[in-house]
């Protein structure tokens, strides 16, 4: 199943400059491609057009071929899932209770939670580390642990397509190795391929295949990882000057500071 | 998997309990009054309704004035708090839910001063006639709090596109300005102040089986809607974008839980006035007891805001006879240094915490 951004534009009325600008890719399925750009470039904009919470006057997202605002909200929940920033859930949901919601797209009205979507939402709590919070309420979680439990909520709605909005940026440097792994996991089992903004390049050399650089709402470079991140790119881009070390075949990203 | 079977049967005990509370209260509430009838009798008169039942073997002994007094007075009028009770108390669940704010309730929405509003034009312009039994203070008050509900959302989505505090506002601005204009209607017309302010506290004293019947349908028919909504009303909890992303139809489930709620609470107030509180007490109460869960939250917090409503329409009848007490003044009374302790008593935990 392929996802395609195609000719995506997008400019709120009475602005200026357009947020988005044209911006076509594919993405390729069994990959965990990375979403980069300094602060503003168009990244969240471009993931709020695929999951149709917004929509481009021009071009569209394709799901397989056919436009995805053609798709019914249930019927795109179980190709596309989502990871936001932050959760605005603010009722006094236990963290288990959030997590098998994901399981809704798969549910008709009367439908209890059954023993495999208690499963599937027990497996991925496991995975994020979230599983001995479960009885605890959603609301009273830290930032970090908040963020693993949205993304075992979106690992519970077992889709093929998962994005992940700065998912490890609450995260301590244990978890955001755990989280990229799972997600790599995911990749290599063939079962989800990820779109992951990112700001971390030390993460994304070692854990993605594929990396799309944006700027000013439009694409600078795309491709595999080892090319999209160079020196010469990154500093067009975010404006600072990186040092490459290189170490047993993996490169490691340092900015230099102006002093 | 492990099942939780505790829970679930706490859960149906709850439920159990309550609804059979709720059928002792309508029996006692309906024997209590200026002329008391034993429970008993009450209870009988009752049961005779019922199909499959043998009416005059049931019915054997008791005077003719106490069935009248039971059946046409006063069940009506229990039967009548009872709905606009347990029916405000699930529409505050489901506004709560619509709009992410546990203090949202039908007059934040402006509904009930739009009902208020329209009552208080007919009384004081002397509008006074009748249809089928439908009196044109009530139609008035209906029409006005349909008609303000369609001003807010007209106004809110050229606003910001159906945004929730959009709808707040808007709900809030439309409120003031109907109290105002209550407000100068009363002033103008002096001779019918008394009758527009009683009218706004609310009471039940005007019950007929005509307005039983009319609550029930919409009743019925909004509690179906909610029931079906439930869980997409949990995932809205999430806000609209998040909902969306686990496969909620957002725009149709905000529309339809919107509209019966709507019309939920302009039938209740239509036939009893303002009943502030219940809306907000009941759903907070019962979300301490069982949880967040809509599909739960929404059947049990009607039987509690009809048992609650009940109870309180007994007293105002009853407390300083031969006078009424408006209930809505009642439920205010009561509801309001409860919903204070209730605030209190989270604070407490926060800090603890």
């Amino acid at each position: 199943m392929n996802v395609e951004a195609k000719n995506l534009t997008y400019q709120p009325s009475g602005t200026k400059t357009p947020i988005l600008s044209g911006v076509s890719y594919t993405f390729s399925e069994g990959c965990m491609t990375a979403l980069l750009g300094p602060n503003g470039s168009g990244k969240t904009t471009m993931l709020r057009h695929f999951l149709a919470q917004i929509k481009s006057p021009e071009g569209a997202v394709l799901i397989d071929g056919k436009d995805s605002l053609s798709y019914s909200p249930k019927e795109r929940s179980r190709i596309l899932a989502w990871v936001p920033q932050n959760s605005s859930g603010e009722s006094a949901f236990t963290v288990e209770d959030v997590v098998l919601m994901a399981r809704y797209p798969y549910k008709g009205t009367w439908d209890d939670d059954s023993d495999e979507d208690r499963r599937i939402a027990e497996e991925a709590m496991e995975t994020v580390g979230v599983l001995q919070f479960k009885k605890r309420d959603f609301t009273s979680l830290s930032g970090g642990e908040r963020q693993r439990a949205l993304i075992a909520r979106a690992l519970t709605q077992t889709t093929p397509w998962i994005f992940l909005d700065e998912p490890t940026s609450n995260l301590d440097v244990k978890h955001q190795i755990r989280i990229m792994q799972v997600l790599r996991e995911k990749v290599d089992a063939k079962k989800t391929s990820s779109i992951v903004v990112m700001h971390d390049f030390n993460l994304v050399e070692k854990y993605c295949d594929k990396a799309i650089l944006l700027k000013e709402g439009h694409v600078v470079a795309k491709g595999e990882t080892r090319e999209v991140l160079t020196p010469k790119l990154l500093r067009e881009v975010y404006e600072v000057d990186f040092e490459v070390f290189e170490k047993e075949g993996q490169r490691f990203f340092v900015p230099k500071t102006q002093d | 998997m492990k099942k939780e079977p505790l829970k679930t049967w706490t859960l149906t005990m709850a439920g159990g309990i309550l609804a059979i509370l709720l059928v002792i209260v309508v029996v006692w509430a309906a024997a209590v009054g200026s002329v008391s009838v034993p429970v008993s009798q009450s209870a009988r008169i009752v049961i005779s309704r019922l199909p499959f039942v043998n009416k005059e073997k049931i019915l054997e002994g008791i005077p003719r004035t106490n069935k009248l007094i039971i059946w046409d007075i006063r069940l009506p009028r229990v039967l009548l708090a009872g709905m606009v009770g347990g029916g405000l108390a699930a529409a505050g669940v489901v506004m709560q839910a619509l709009f992410r704010n546990p203090l949202a309730d039908p007059q934040v929405l402006g509904i009930s001063s739009g009902a208020a509003f329209g009552a208080a034009v007919a009384i004081a312009f002397g509008i006074s006639f009748s249809v089928a039994g439908i009196s044109s203070i009530w139609m008035f008050a209906f029409a006005g709090a349909i008609l303000t509900m369609l001003l807010v959302f007209r106004v809110a989505r050229i606003a910001t596109s159906r945004s929730v505090t959009g709808i707040l506002l808007a709900g809030i601005a439309c409120s003031s300005m109907l109290t105002a204009a209550i407000t100068l209607l009363m002033m103008w017309n002096h001779e019918k102040l008394e009758q527009i302010y009683l009218w706004m506290l609310g009471s039940f004293s005007s019950a007929t089986w005509i307005k039983v019947g009319f609550m029930a349908i919409v009743l019925v028919g909004a509690l179906a809607c909610f029931i079906v909504l439930g869980r997409d009303l949990d995932l809205l909890s999430f806000g609209d974008h998040e909902a969306q992303s686990m496969g909620v139809s957002v725009k149709r489930t905000r529309t339809i839980a919107v509209v019966a709620t709507s019309l939920l609470v302009a039938a209740g107030v239509s036939v009893s006035g303002i009943i502030g509180f219940v809306s907000l007490i009941i759903p907070h109460i019962m979300r301490m007891l069982v949880g967040p869960k809509n599909r739960r939250l929404i059947p049990l917090s009607f039987l509690g805001g009809a048992i609650f409503m009940i109870f309180c329409d007994m007293i105002s009848r009853t407390a300083v006879p031969p006078n009424e007490i408006a209930v809505g003044a009642l439920t205010q009374v009561t509801g309001a240094p409860f919903f204070l302790y209730l605030l209190w008593k989270e604070r407490r935990k926060g800090e603890r915490e």
